[in-house]
């Protein structure tokens, strides 16, 4: 099989629910050690006991804290690869905007990645060779009212991105953003559901799936991915956008 | 359930495929299970990635594919596919602009553009392309990058990475998907022949061996990637990463 993890050891942020747990729920069934994370103990453990085979490890973290980053990097060991699912939602007008919350959007969405990867190389966890993925957004690449907080902070995740895959290409160390359209997730309440309906009739092949980001992360993870570094991998079921 | 990524009994056509990245494809499907179709204008070449398959099942049709009676013949001899491979192409080697025969840009875009487009065409009208099928153009960064003296190939690729998407958005109703795969420098007999040790070093991860860039390939050709079409997998070892347009 040309995507191979097993006994590779991952590191998957925002794994308490939606596209992080997926992610974590599918690396084990390929045989990957997977190291979780997630603010809520009680949504970790319920990610804990999706996941087959064992020698997992759970860490409870707020990334936006420096010094549960510093524990994590402390306990997660040496890795083979990344997965920042962790995030929020932005969604507020210019009119309505303050900088506290723009604040909140770029510390969960862009100073937390980042702040993470950059202790996990400064200790050495990345092992040569390995792969680390941002989950950005196709929002970070389009316009849309009322979105601008998100948008900014995905699109800053996908610049920082360029310049960090260029600063450790020397390793063979590979970074990439993956940037999905409209995924079903838990981040969607029953208030939006109607939304949804309507969105989706602009998606010749319909909303996407958490599988369907997690394979695609899994392919990133995989040696089969080798050539690949500095890109956002959009995906959005073949939405036209205009 | 079966694994998303297999390829098992799919059949795929890859054209080009008698050598350079179309044979890695070629062998690569072949090794995941699938079945085979190679092809291309060199009959010997052809004949020896052909017996180089691993597996059963596979076909060998001879064809050039800028004639229009020979991409019929070959479709007519096709079962339907579940995936095509539209990687032949010709690189006219770099040739300052004021320099380029009229007849190069003619016969480039022909090869790299008019030609798949064309086969792609027949495939679809013939139905011999399964709903939910996947097609995959292989197109290059070069559309983007744009370097100099290279104003038909990159045209030729740009035209093919375009037009894709455009198709991609007129067979979603069958969920058939088309993607691009966007590559940097291979190293191959081809551009071996015709680039510069510092073109070919200037890519952070250094320049590829074919093999290297198949795995997208077979992504986009697995159900792994069924919620993907009109996108590009920029497949380029980083050489992208510091120009400011991007597919």
């Amino acid at each position: 099989m040309f995507v191979d993890l097993a006994a590779r050891r991952i590191l998957v942020t925002g794994a308490s629910s939606g596209i992080g747990r997926q992610v974590s729920v599918d690396l084990a069934n390929r045989g990957a050690q997977v190291v979780f994370t997630g603010r809520d103990v009680d949504r970790l453990a319920a990610t804990a006991s999706m996941l087959s085979s064992s020698g997992h490890v759970s860490v409870a973290a707020d990334l936006t804290n420096s010094a549960d980053i510093a524990q994590l990097a402390d306990q997660c060991g040496q890795l083979d690869g990344v997965v920042h699912c962790a995030g929020r939602t932005g969604l507020r007008p210019l009119k309505l905007l303050n900088a506290d919350f723009l604040q909140d959007v770029m510390q969960a969405n862009f100073v937390a990645p980042i702040m993470l990867m950059q202790r996990l190389l400064q200790r050495n966890r990345m092992k040569p060779k390995s792969s680390i993925i941002f989950v950005t957004s196709i929002a970070g690449h389009t316009g849309t009212v009322g979105v601008g907080p998100y948008s900014a902070s995905k699109a800053a995740l996908a610049g920082f991105m360029r310049a960090a895959a260029l600063e450790v290409a020397s390793r063979k160390i590979r970074m990439n953003c993956v940037a999905p359209a409209i995924v079903r997730t838990e981040i969607f309440t029953p208030e939006d559901a109607a939304w949804l309906v309507e969105q989706e009739k602009r998606y010749p092949l319909g909303l996407g799936k958490s599988t369907d980001v997690s394979n695609c992360i899994q392919f990133l993870l995989s040696d089969s991915s080798s050539y690949i570094t500095g890109t956002s991998v959009i995906m959005d079921g073949g939405c036209q956008w205009i | 359930m079966s694994d998303p990524f297999s390829l098992e009994n799919k059949t795929i056509l890859v054209t080009g495929s008698s050598s350079g990245i179309g044979e890695s494809i070629a062998v690569q499907c072949a090794r995941e299970g699938a079945k085979v179709i190679v092809t291309g204008r060199n009959l010997e070449r052809m004949e020896a990635v052909f017996n180089s398959l691993p597996g059963e099942g596979h076909q060998k049709i001879a064809a050039d594919l800028i004639s229009a009676d020979e991409r019929n013949a070959l479709v007519d001899s096709i079962p339907v596919l579940d995936g095509v491979v539209l990687n032949s192409g010709v690189f006219p080697g770099l040739v300052p602009f004021n320099l380029v025969d009229d007849q190069v840009f003619a016969s480039t875009l022909n090869n790299n553009f008019l030609s798949p487009v064309a086969l792609l065409k027949r495939i679809v009208a013939r139905k011999k392309l399964t709903n939910s099928g996947s097609v995959v153009f292989i197109t290059g960064m070069a559309a983007l990058l744009s370097p100099t003296a290279s104003a038909a190939y990159v045209g030729s690729k740009g035209a093919a990475n375009s037009a894709s998407r455009s198709i991609a958005a007129d067979l979603a109703r069958r969920k058939i998907r088309v993607n691009n795969v966007a590559l940097g420098y291979v190293s191959t007999k081809l551009t071996e022949s015709t680039m510069s040790q510092e073109t070919m070093a200037m890519t952070p991860l250094g320049v590829a061996r074919p093999e290297e860039v198949v795995g997208p390939v077979l992504f986009l050709l697995s159900a792994a990637s069924s919620w993907m079409t009109r996108s590009t997998l920029v497949v380029d070892g980083g050489l992208s990463l510091k120009i400011p347009y991007g597919f």
